[in-house]
């Protein structure tokens, strides 16, 4: 997939979460009680498929194991990292989510096949940075 | 007040609408992934999201918007071209403007407890918040504002 297409992939996930928190109060049962903080796409390199996730705990959540070796490198998973100047959490970002949900697509797939889109805050559809812990986990 | 204060995880990773009053005035401030103050209960604010979403927007409220701000410290550098621009600006102030026509001054966080405003209705004092006894209020500004009345 192209960058752009990654893009408009996570463009369109913010707004169908931010259409969801709107919505909640005409009487739908929610998906999204609150606004996730970030929305990001995740692809492979010569894949067609990608997947889209948001920030939240993983505290019930099961990484696998390519994407848990890595994280580990920053700190345990759903404590505290070792990164200068990054208050969140290990496993906390879209990121790890959307590209656990990717990896495990195939067993062939390495983390330097994937590629990510840039981070949308799904309020104001604005793009947003990555942060420290993503930035040394997926060397975005 | 029942419930409790937002779980530090949860706040870190979401962008809570919550609201306060100060010195008679009825906030609205959008976390964006920060913390926010141990007062702010989640159940209770939880149904205060719901009433207030739930409010139809009084007519004839006329909005102000910190454009000049917006688009020189908030969208700068996001896209380049000025259709893209425009968008960008409308998609950003959609739910500010939204809370500001319910009577809210509307506020985005920038960094840590450091918020500015967005939008807020234009004659304030003369929007009243249906449900302004049930807003937690708070004597001393719980946040960070610059230049918030002028």
């Amino acid at each position: 997939m192209t960058r752009q297409e990654l893009f408009n992939a996570a463009y369109n996930k913010a707004g169908v979460i931010a259409n969801s928190v709107i919505r909640r109060h005409h009487g739908n049962i929610p998906k999204y009680k609150d606004y996730p903080a970030a929305v990001i796409s995740c692809s492979a390199k010569h894949s067609n498929i990608h997947k889209e996730e948001h920030s939240r705990s993983c505290q019930h959540y099961k990484f696998d194991f390519r994407i848990l070796n890595l994280l580990k490198v920053i700190g345990n998973v759903d404590g505290p990292s070792n990164v200068k100047d990054c208050n969140n959490k290990v496993g906390h970002c879209a990121e790890p989510h959307a590209a656990n949900e990717m990896i495990k697509t195939s067993m062939r797939l390495t983390v330097g096949d994937l590629e990510f889109s840039p981070a949308i805050r799904p309020r104001t559809r604005q793009i947003i940075q990555y942060c420290g812990n993503c930035k040394a986990t997926f060397g975005l | 007040m029942k419930g409790y204060p937002y779980r530090e995880d949860y706040m870190l990773t979401h962008d809570i609408d919550w609201f306060f009053c100060h010195n008679g005035h009825a906030f609205h401030a959008a976390s964006n992934g920060g913390v926010i103050p141990k007062e702010i209960l989640s159940g209770m604010n939880s149904k205060i999201q719901e009433t207030v979403y739930g409010m139809k927007e009084p007519e004839g409220v006329e909005v102000e918007i910190n454009e000049y701000y917006i688009r020189n410290n908030v969208l700068i550098g996001q896209q380049n071209n000025a259709k893209d621009i425009e968008k960008q600006f409308t998609d950003y102030i959609v739910s500010f403007s939204a809370m500001a026509k319910k009577g809210f001054i509307s506020l985005d966080r920038k960094e840590g407890n450091e918020y500015f405003w967005v939008a807020r209705p234009k004659e304030l004092g003369k929007v009243r918040v249906d449900m302004f006894d049930k807003i937690p209020k708070f004597e001393k500004m719980p946040v960070e504002v610059e230049i918030l009345l002028d």
